[in-house]
């Protein structure tokens, strides 16, 4: 009688059960480190579209402000009217120094009435591909209803 | 008897590597979640800090005297037109309006920083 000697069914330091296990288990980890990464990502973007927004808002009141036109009034002051423009005081504005303030790449402020774009500046550069996020507000320019429009990227 | 020592060793082994191969998973799946964790968190105090911001611009426009320590939580300090996260200092936000705070904890804005109030 011939004695039959039981051989393993692999002769590698690991099993075949073992290597799919470990495959498995990288499979896990890379897509675990994938959906976390990912994730980050997203509520990296988000808080960053959320600031930009309401610096772009922020800004577009900064420039209200700025820009406010004064007319006459009672005193050596006058007043000034809410959402009225002075066209001269929106051209003297420093946007670039404004932009400098805020560490952003690209700000721009643009004013629409009826006929269309009156008055657009822009400071910095817009980078390719960059996301730009704007705020439009209505403001009176003589009187006449108009449309600020201010974007920082 | 040679044989079974033999098997003996090679499951330890295998079990050896198998433990490091745990070990080495459960390292680096805890460095991501840290990572995870953190990114989070400076996401969601530049949220919060974006909105403290709007917050503060919106008391210099009106002129209304704002409570800091009332109104805004988490900010550590207002310097050179723009503050800061108290959790994360490299979490900031621009300020357009110049603003400080004093012992009271009431928050005084100024439209021009050089220019005290």
């Amino acid at each position: 009688m011939c004695k039959k000697t039981r051989q393993p069914r692999y002769s590698g330091f690991f099993s075949l059960d073992a290597a799919i296990a470990l495959l498995i288990a990288v499979f896990a980890y890379v897509s675990l480190s994938l959906i976390l990464s990912s994730a980050a990502a997203s509520s990296s973007s988000g808080a960053h579209s959320v600031s930009s927004r309401l610096l772009s808002l922020r800004l577009s009141s900064l420039i209200m402000d700025e820009a406010g036109a004064e007319s006459g009034g009672f005193g050596e002051g006058g007043y000034a009217k809410i959402g009225e423009l002075d066209a001269q005081r929106l051209s003297a504005l420093d946007l670039g120094a404004i932009l400098s303030s805020t560490g952003r790449n690209f700000a721009s402020v643009s004013l629409f009435s009826s006929e269309g774009r009156i008055f657009f500046s822009q400071a910095g550069q817009l980078p390719v591909g960059a996301e730009v996020f704007c705020t439009k507000r209505l403001a009176l320019l003589s009187g006449e209803m108009a449309r600020l429009e201010v974007c920082v990227s | 008897m040679a044989f079974r020592a033999q098997s003996s060793l090679e499951a330890l082994i295998s079990f050896a590597a198998l433990l490091s191969a745990l070990a080495i998973l459960v390292f680096s799946t805890q460095r991501l979640s840290t990572h995870f964790e953190e990114s989070v968190q400076a996401s969601s105090a530049r949220i919060s800090l974006s909105r403290q911001a709007l917050l503060v611009e919106s008391a210099a426009a009106t002129g209304l005297p704002l409570n800091i320590q009332e109104n805004l939580s988490g900010i550590s300090f207002f310097e050179r037109g723009k503050i800061s996260s108290a959790a994360r200092s490299s979490v900031s936000e621009p300020l357009f309006h110049g603003a400080s705070t004093d012992s009271e904890g009431k928050l005084h804005v100024q439209k021009n920083p050089a220019t005290p109030v």
